[in-house]
């Protein structure tokens, strides 16, 4: 009995270190991105863990006035708005590269900031209050604005809404009747062979078949659209669906069915009034792992999509990753942009979306 | 009842028509291409010109070493799913569903979490903190006081599946464990008191009560790992620079992308993509009809 | 019921969705009556190149309200990825960032997309002298942004340099006698991006072999089968990547140093050079470290071979140029060239040229603005000094290529010898 115990609190720590050490694992580093991702590039490089100081730390920062230039875009509209404006740049953010420019409205400023030419600096303090602290705002959120803006990240944002939330319905609302038909009507030849079919497509991935279907799809004027790339999301997605659900219909009582149909219900009322409630904890299930996978997938919009007008979050975001690319606190900010909806959705359904995932429709 | 089955057919191919038709034009239609295009060497944009040339493209592929390199990485990782991320779920499920640890739900939402992460954002991040003197060089500069130290694992072949195996072990392990925590919390808890009467001690009730009952569970989460991780290409994409780095971590999906897209030498390149995925669907085939048979001889 | 209403308002959300996705795909028809020029544009949201193209494109659209201008852009291997896969498909743009050598020409010339441009530019516009041939019968396939495109710069880092008591490199041997120094003061002498395999071949290997060899075009000789990539030039070659690991010019850890933290280190003075291209320039962003910056061709090498002294591997420029299919329609041609007037206009050359993108214009009678940054007229100095020689990627490609590039990678960190490198790669050359 002694023995016992003492092996019982050796399991019970071992089980702790265990779940302590993966929760620790899992938020570090998302720690570290969130608090970096508000860090200058310089900052970045100098001390890896230190916290954001810089671009917080702004009020004495030095901006020098430059002249209008063609890389310089103005960020009003220069056709409504023709007030003069002075043009400065910061010199501790990516000074020269024209990232960190603010047009100032001349009749806002003081007469002895206006008398200076371009070339001279001014530091920030020295601005009129209200120009101050909006320009300090954008200074802390320096990243979040470039990589969002630049990377046109709320349009992908939206489509990748799209075409999970689409994808994901259209993909239930057809797996539910094929897993009806398969499980409840009396066709078995034939469901064994549908059924084989579209189980076949589960081995298949996207990337598997790319070649083909880009051949085809560009052939068919579907590239680039946003129904082309739902149409291979909702094929792809159906496999693992029909699987689950078919499962799952399975199980429920064929007398239910019959009774309905005998009190004169048509088949669609059946599915509509009957199997769909019924089937909505395996309906979660799929609709949970279908989402994930595709608010993820990378490769096919990658190749599909060509305008900004289709991408994806992931390739918008890994856009800010290529070989070339050296603004380090930028690609932190646009993983934060990806990251934090999704963990917000999680944080609040936590508790749902894991119980979701199973529902009970993958059983022992 | 034949009567019946006749004027229901209808429905049935009204019910069953239109995923299947999607199904086939974007599924079956490419998998027919791309088996056709194997045996070819149609090159799109050599002006439809193409020829038979048998066997070329697999014999081709069964003599280049990258092929075998990327092989066996790939068996790699569908062990690491198969013999890591399952076990390990199942043994983290098994202690929660126990109530070994408190805070069930906190653990379980951590272990749970990177399922929601985008497999892009992970690796970028991973590669972050991989590289020269970054989060993880720095940790060990500091513990092993060498400020040279750098995290190494990422270089070598020998070595680069290992923080691979970490990170899908990490990703998707939580999955898994959901999946078998729901399915202990549905067995019956009598069984397990009755085992105890009986004087099981708790290894023996985990081995003989608790695993056979939830074989059907461990078959079914296999046949998902094996399917998934023959698939996997965003996360090593994206954690490795392109070079030595993505070559050695090189799985079947990269070297099909790397041979059909970027080596402009070959003039068969889109052929011997093609060929390359078909080898990767057959692989799977062959390794889920493993498990089945391993599922069944344990069943009896 | 409480999933129920779940579902609910996941249908809910779902009617919302739907209509926008109708709506938007509206917005992308509407180009009706327009010469639609459908062009692959290079860039990324986070670098000039990108933002520039944007601006040039609207501004043009607003002169030109009857062209649009239909752009795809991408950056790095997304865009050879799209390229590949456009072409294979049929999806042939009218107007591509393209070049003539292996690496940016290649798709374009199995496609038959390559298009001669001679005929159709304006000789008092663009000065026809500064576009090299880019084929058997002086061909141009495409408009270069500059003259040419310098791969093998060493950035040294002036101040660094002062303070420490250096002056510039003669020979090697100087700079493996700064390893103590530089070491002393917590830094390193060289840095380069060395997970990026293309750097060390682009920004390394190409100056080292025509050095060893003697031979400005031994590296494009070799693929034409005159010389063999497991020489004994090419071997020495490999091995002084060793020799500078062994005498710490080099560090082993330079394996896992990707493009942005290459450029990094050296804005932050953590090295007294770093190992890129004449288009990093206009990426360093401190302006001290920027304005003590020299640009140099690396020193003399052990074991060189006389008459390359000084010299640095260039590859012509890439550039925008017309596919077959794009001038295969007079309006889509015109249209194109239209806009890559307004493309190249003196304005926006001297934008580019100031924002350190490119090496030297293109353009007839150009006069060079007197107050460019110092960084940029290091670079113009060392194009007007520095003799050329090939760069590798751009005659050996695919996985030759490939090999050779992770090959180096191999060899630094220990994994491989130069011999085994050198054979793997002959036996991939495709000739």
């Amino acid at each position: 009995m002694e023995k016992n115990t003492s092996k019982h609190i050796i399991g019970r720590t071992v089980a702790y270190i265990v779940f302590i050490s993966w929760t620790l694992i899992t938020i570090l580093p998302i720690f570290w991105m969130a608090y970096s991702s508000f860090k200058s590039n310089e900052e970045l490089t100098r001390n890896i863990y230190a916290f954001p100081y810089e671009l917080f730390h702004n009020e004495d920062d030095v901006y020098e006035i430059i002249a209008p230039q063609l890389n310089v875009t103005p960020d009003y509209d220069t056709e409504t708005d023709t007030r003069e404006r002075m043009i400065i740049e910061s010199t501790s953010i990516s000074p020269g590269r024209r990232l960190m420019v603010h047009f100032l409205v001349k009749e806002d400023l003081p007469q002895e900031i206006l008398s200076r030419d371009i070339g001279d600096t001014l530091t920030l303090s020295e601005l009129p209050k209200q120009m101050r602290r909006e320009i300090s705002r954008k200074t802390m959120l320096f990243n979040y604005t470039s990589a969002i803006q630049r990377g046109g990240l709320a349009q992908k944002f939206l489509n990748s809404l799209i075409y999970a939330g689409v994808s994901t319905f259209l993909i239930n609302a057809l797996s539910l009747m094929v897993a009806f038909a398969l499980s409840k009507m009396q066709f078995k030849k034939l469901s064994l062979i549908v059924g084989g079919l579209i189980g076949f497509g589960y081995l298949l991935s996207v990337n598997s078949v790319i070649i083909p279907l880009f051949l085809m799809l560009s052939k068919m004027g579907l590239t680039d659209t946003h129904i082309g790339i739902i149409l291979v999301y909702t094929a792809f997605g159906l496999p693992l669906a029909v699987l689950l659900d078919t499962q799952f219909i399975s199980g429920i009582p064929g007398s239910l069915v019959e009774s309905a149909r005998i009190d004169g219900a048509s088949t669609w009322r059946v599915i509509v009034s009957i199997i769909v409630p019924m089937a909505i904890p395996v309906t979660v299930t799929v609709s949970i792992i279908t989402a994930l996978g595709i608010w993820n997938e990378f490769l096919l919009v990658l190749v599909l999509a060509s305008s900004e007008f289709t991408k994806s979050l992931p390739v918008g975001v890994f856009s800010f990753s290529s070989l070339t690319s050296t603004q380090l606190g930028w690609q932190l900010a646009a993983l934060m942009v990806a990251t934090a909806p999704a963990m917000i959705v999680y944080f609040i359904f936590q508790r749902r979306l894991t119980e979701g995932v199973v529902g009970g429709a993958i059983k022992g | 009842m034949k009567k019946r089955d006749i004027q229901a057919l209808p429905t049935y191919l009204i019910l069953v028509a239109p995923a299947l038709l999607i199904y086939l034009f974007v599924v079956a239609y490419p998998i027919g291409y791309s088996v056709w295009l194997s045996f070819t060497d149609f090159n799109p944009n050599k002006g439809g010109q193409w020829d038979w040339v048998g066997t070329l493209q697999y014999s081709t592929m069964f003599k280049d070493p990258n092929f075998w390199h990327a092989l066996k990485n790939n068996l790699i990782v569908v062990a690491v799913s198969v013999f890591g991320q399952i076990p390990i779920g199942f043994i983290l499920a098994y202690i929660l569903y126990r109530k070994k640890v408190k805070a069930v739900h906190f653990f379980q939402t951590f272990v749970f979490l990177p399922q929601f992460l985008s497999t892009i954002v992970i690796g970028i991040l991973w590669k972050r903190l991989f590289q020269a003197d970054g989060p993880i060089s720095r940790i060990i500069q500091i513990v092993s006081k060498d400020p040279q130290a750098q995290f190494e694992l990422m270089l070598y072949a020998d070595t680069v599946m290992i923080p691979i195996a970490f990170a899908l072990i990490w990703v998707y392990t939580g999955m898994y464990m959901t999946i078998f925590l729901a399915n202990l919390q549905k067995i019956d808890d009598h069984l397990i008191e009755a085992a105890k009467i009986d004087g099981a001690t708790e290894s023996q009730i985990f081995l003989k009560v608790i695993v056979p009952l939830l074989a059907g569970t461990i078959l079914v989460s296999s046949i998902l790992a094996i399917a998934g991780s023959l698939r996997g290409f965003d996360l090593i994409f994206s954690i490795t620079t392109q070079g030595l780095q993505r070559n050695n971590a090189m799985v079947l999906p990269i070297f099909m992308y790397q041979s059909a897209f970027q080596n402009y030498t070959n003039e068969m390149r889109f052929a011997y993509g093609a060929a390359i995925s078909n080898i990767i669907v057959v692989i799977s085939l062959i390794l889920i009809g493993i498990s089945r048979l391993v599922g069944k001889k344990t069943d009896y | 019921m409480k999933k129920g209403k779940v579902f609910v308002l996941a249908l809910l959300v779902m009617v919302m969705i739907v209509p926008s996705l109708w709506a938007q795909g509206a917005q992308e028809a509407g180009t009706d009556g327009k010469v639609v020029v459908k062009t692959m544009a290079y860039g990324d949201n986070s670098n000039q190149e990108g933002v520039n193209w944007v601006r040039i494109v609207n501004s043009f659209e607003k002169e030109n309200p009857d062209i649009d201008i239909d752009y795809e852009m991408l950056y790095d291997e997304a865009y050879h990825q799209k390229v590949v896969a456009r072409l294979a498909a049929g999806d042939v743009p009218d107007l591509a960032y393209m070049g003539a050598d292996a690496r940016w020409g290649l798709p374009w010339k199995e496609a038959g997309q390559q298009f001669d441009h001679t005929e159709f530019l304006d000789p008092d516009y663009y000065d026809l002298n500064l576009i090299p041939p880019m084929d058997m019968n002086g061909e141009i396939y495409e408009i270069p942004l500059g003259t040419s495109n310098i791969t093998t710069v060493l950035f040294m880092n002036t101040r660094l340099m002062d303070e420490l008591g250096l002056s510039a490199p003669e020979t090697y041997e100087d700079m493996v006698a700064m390893v103590p120094v530089a070491r002393k003061a917590g830094i390193e002498v060289l840095t380069i991006d060395g997970a990026d395999g293309w750097a060390w071949g682009s920004c390394l290997m190409s100056a080292v072999v025509a050095r060893m060899s003697g031979d400005p075009q031994w590296v494009s000789k070799a693929v034409a089968g005159e010389y063999s990539f497991d020489d004994k030039v090419m071997i020495d070659s490999l091995s002084f990547l060793n020799r500078m690991v062994d005498d710490g010019v080099l560090l082993e850890k330079s394996v896992l140093v990707d493009y942005g933290a290459n450029v990094s280190n050296y804005n932050n003075e953590k090295a007294l050079f770093m190992v890129q291209g004449q288009w990093v320039a206009g990426g360093i962003e401190n302006p001290e470290v920027a304005n003590a910056t020299k640009m140099i061709a690396w020193p003399t090498l052990p074991g060189e071979k006389p008459g390359l002294e000084g010299s640095v591997a260039a590859a012509i420029q890439v550039g925008y140029g017309l596919t077959k299919q794009g001038a295969s329609d007079p309006e889509v041609r015109d249209a194109a060239l239209k806009f890559l007037r307004y493309f190249f206009s003196h304005a926006e050359t001297t934008q580019r040229l100031r924002d350190g993108a490119i090496v030297a214009p293109i353009l007839k009678d150009f006069e060079v603005p007197s107050d460019l940054p110092s960084i940029v007229k290091e670079k113009v100095a060392l194009a007007q000094r520095a003799p050329n020689t090939d760069v590798i990627d751009a005659f050996l490609s695919g996985d030759a290529n490939e090999a050779l590039n992770t090959g180096m990678q191999k060899i630094v960190s220990g994994q491989s010898t130069p011999e085994e490198v050198a054979m793997q790669v002959e036996s991939l050359v495709q000739r």
